[in-house]
């Protein structure tokens, strides 16, 4: 019984779900742990303002540097120094602690439209993959007309029709953001359908939303996570153009895009109103396309992210037995090609140069 | 009254290349309990014919005539909703070829068999759980408790069958389809599926319709068997009666053509040709393009199902009591050793 027991227990890595797989997997590709890291600094900042602003009344940030509302008219646009490290804006406000609080509603914006694009999009592409014939044709046409709209076009007219809140900017930028996530959740679905175990499943009598949020749903999502990692950036930057249109976030609820359009008046006399702004949207979306891609790379099953450690392992058991005259010879022709026999080697050796960069 | 009953049924596919004559004018029945193998090459129409059963006929195809009668119900008049509902999972299951992609990749096969349980019987998480595992030790799964929270990917070929047929069985369906069972599993594990099918045929009261190209698995496990070439049945016949005595042509040439390890590869007699494409049958008798022995007849008359009232019916017109030719040939043809096909049923 106990050797049975050993038995289940070694085979019990290969329970691990696909997520922490992936997750695990992070760690060989450097470009996406600093996208992750990024993210995660932008997440600390986004957390410490919320709390900072709705639970103790931005006390803390206050007591830290400076209150991001707070207004000193003769320090009006006031370079970088010691006292204000990112120079004030043109009502004096300090720039540093306003970037550190328009983290709050970028990463918002960021999160809450992907989330509304993803499920939309989910929904709305799986049940058109899955009824087919009028339900598709219906779900996809209207899809098509909504793409074909550039998105800030579309956004700016929901915001002019909805009003401009920050909730509103959410819902816009949600809702032009789904024909993309349907087109793909359709794609993964159409091939899905036809899978033997979705007829499995309606031969064993189950309904059919069972069917497509069990059996087709489940399997096709991977594609739709990455998509949602790697349009999070430009939902930002789109978020953040809204904003710079004056549709957006209204003052003075610190948003980047909405400094940046403050500052853009001022550009000759004061750079860093507009530049710091600027560079945080930069820094973000690099952040996310760095996660995404390597989040891509991790589950395209054509690529491969770990370096290949076995090869070593075997080349130093190899040249423990090897004679040590000929050990040269030996790495010469092995470092040659080590995988490239296979039909591997290309995408090996691509994945090596991705490491090194 | 029989269990399922099954007339004239004929399912069309409608392409632009032509009709396709898939399944065409199909009949048989199944008593309860009983076991009935339908073989034939592949694109015979076997797999098209169970599944009209089920109403799992989809776009471009359709059950154009006929009738199923299952328990004295007529499954062609009911409803997708119904067939759901009344029909699927409850009353006929089926289990699938490949085993592997019929069980879905991202669930355990427990939370995978609870769900079933649960839609058809209405039972809690619970009940269906314990329920799970009762059916998985049933199905000879060695450690079930453990075993029902692994993931598909995580069985053996053969385990995964198994868990295919526990989850056919999760609702005491009254017949039980099995599409090609055995075909994606290697030889040693295909006995013990198939000694598991009659276990459980004669534990759950269940009768099944076994789908196969392959003669052995009929001779293991049909009480009767019905062969399919070309959308029509050509002969039907308990199995003892069909190996001794094969009266059709086609089901000469296919016992005929079994690799037994005793014969030569000279023994082994393959049909010639391949089956003609079913958007244009030939005329008459199907089989008589490929058939050794086919006469002026057979391309102007469709050969009716003669019964000699011994339950083994043909469809060839070699058996109408008006054809001076009364005996079929075959073992008479040139560059043969005889008695090949009785040397098959020997053993």
């Amino acid at each position: 019984m106990s050797s049975e027991q050993g038995r289940i227990a070694d085979t019990s890595f290969e329970t691990e779900s696909t997520v922490v797989v992936t997750l695990k997997k992070l760690k060989y590709s450097p470009t996406s742990l600093v996208g992750l890291f990024l993210i995660g600094a932008l997440v600390v900042m986004a957390v410490f303002s919320t709390i900072d602003n709705f639970l103790l009344d931005r006390a803390v940030i206050t007591w830290l540097h400076a209150d991001p509302h707070a207004m000193n008219q003769p320090n009006r646009y006031a370079a970088p120094s010691m006292d204000h490290p990112m120079g004030t804006d043109q009502y004096g406000r300090d720039i540093l602690v306003r970037i550190i609080y328009g983290s709050r509603t970028a990463l918002t914006i960021g999160i809450v439209a992907v989330g509304i694009s993803f499920v939309g999009g989910v929904v709305i592409g799986g049940v058109s993959a899955y009824f087919g014939g009028y339900v598709d044709d219906a779900l996809m046409r209207a899809i098509e007309v909504l793409y074909a709209i550039p998105g800030l076009i579309l956004a700016m007219i929901f915001m002019a029709i909805f009003g401009p809140s920050l909730y509103n900017l959410f819902l816009a930028y949600g809702i032009v953001g789904i024909p993309a996530y349907a087109r793909v959740m359709r794609s993964e679905a159409l091939s899905i359908r036809d899978r033997q175990y979705v007829e499995a499943a309606k031969l064993a009598g189950l309904p059919r939303r069972t069917i497509l949020f069990r059996e087709i749903v489940p399997n096709g999502i991977a594609p739709v996570v990455v998509q949602a990692t790697l349009s999070m950036g430009s939902v930002i930057i789109g978020a953040a153009a809204l904003s710079f249109l004056g549709f957006g976030v209204q003052p003075p609820t610190p948003d980047w895009g909405r400094m940046l359009s403050d500052g853009r008046t001022a550009l000759l006399i004061a750079w860093w109103v507009a530049f710091f702004p600027g560079m945080m949207i930069f820094i973000t979306v690099m952040g996310f396309n760095m996660l995404g891609d390597g989040l891509r790379d991790i589950m395209d099953p054509k690529t491969t992210v770990e370096s290949v450690e076995t090869d070593d392992i075997e080349l130093e058991a190899l040249r423990a037995d090897e004679p040590p005259g000929e050990t040269d010879a030996f790495d010469d022709a092995h470092d040659g090609s080590p995988t490239r026999a296979d039909g591997s080697g290309a995408g090996t050796a691509d994945e090596q140069g991705g490491d090194r960069s | 009254m029989s269990l399922l009953a099954v007339e004239d049924l004929r399912t069309y596919f409608f392409t632009p290349e032509g009709i396709v004559q898939a399944v065409d004018g199909i009949d048989f029945e199944l008593e309860a309990g009983e076991s009935l193998g339908i073989v034939g090459e592949s694109g015979a129409g076997k797999s098209v014919a169970v599944k009209s059963l089920m109403g799992l006929i989809r776009e471009p195809g359709r059950v154009v005539d006929g009738s199923i009668r299952f328990e004295g119900r007529e499954l062609t008049d009911l409803s997708e909703e119904q067939l759901r509902r009344e029909i699927r999972g409850n009353e006929i299951a089926i289990v699938f070829q490949d085993a592997m992609s019929a069980l879905n990749p991202v669930f355990t096969v427990g939370s995978q068999l609870v769900e079933v349980i649960r839609e058809n019987t209405g039972r809690t998480e619970t009940e269906a759980r314990a329920r799970a595992i009762e059916l998985l030790d049933d199905v000879g799964i060695p450690d079930p408790e453990q075993r029902i929270d692994e993931y598909p990917h995580q069985y053996s070929g053969g385990m995964q069958q198994r868990a295919m047929i526990a989850m056919a069985l999760a609702c005491d369906p009254k017949l039980i389809i099995a599409d090609e069972p055995t075909t994606a599993l290697d030889v040693t594990i295909q006995a013990g599926i198939l000694d598991l099918f009659e276990d459980i045929q004669e534990r759950y009261d269940t009768s099944v319709i076994y789908v196969t190209h392959d003669l052995g698995v009929v001779r293991e496990v049909c009480d009767r068997v019905a062969v399919m070439y070309l959308g029509k049945i050509v002969e039907t016949a308990p199995y003892e009666e069909l190996y001794r005595n094969p009266k059709h042509p086609y089901t000469q040439s296919l016992l005929n053509s079994v690799v037994t390890p005793d014969a030569t590869l000279d023994g082994i007699d393959p049909i010639e040709g391949t089956m003609p494409s079913g958007v244009s049958p030939p005329s008459g008798c199907r089989f008589r393009t490929r058939c050794p022995v086919a006469f002026d007849e057979c391309s102007r008359l469709v050969p009716p199902r003669y019964d000699d009232g011994t339950d083994h019916d043909v469809a060839c017109l070699l058996y109408d009591e008006r054809n001076p030719r009364d005996e079929p040939a075959l073992h008479e043809r040139p560059g043969r050793g005889d008695g090949s096909a009785e040397g098959f049923t020997d053993d």
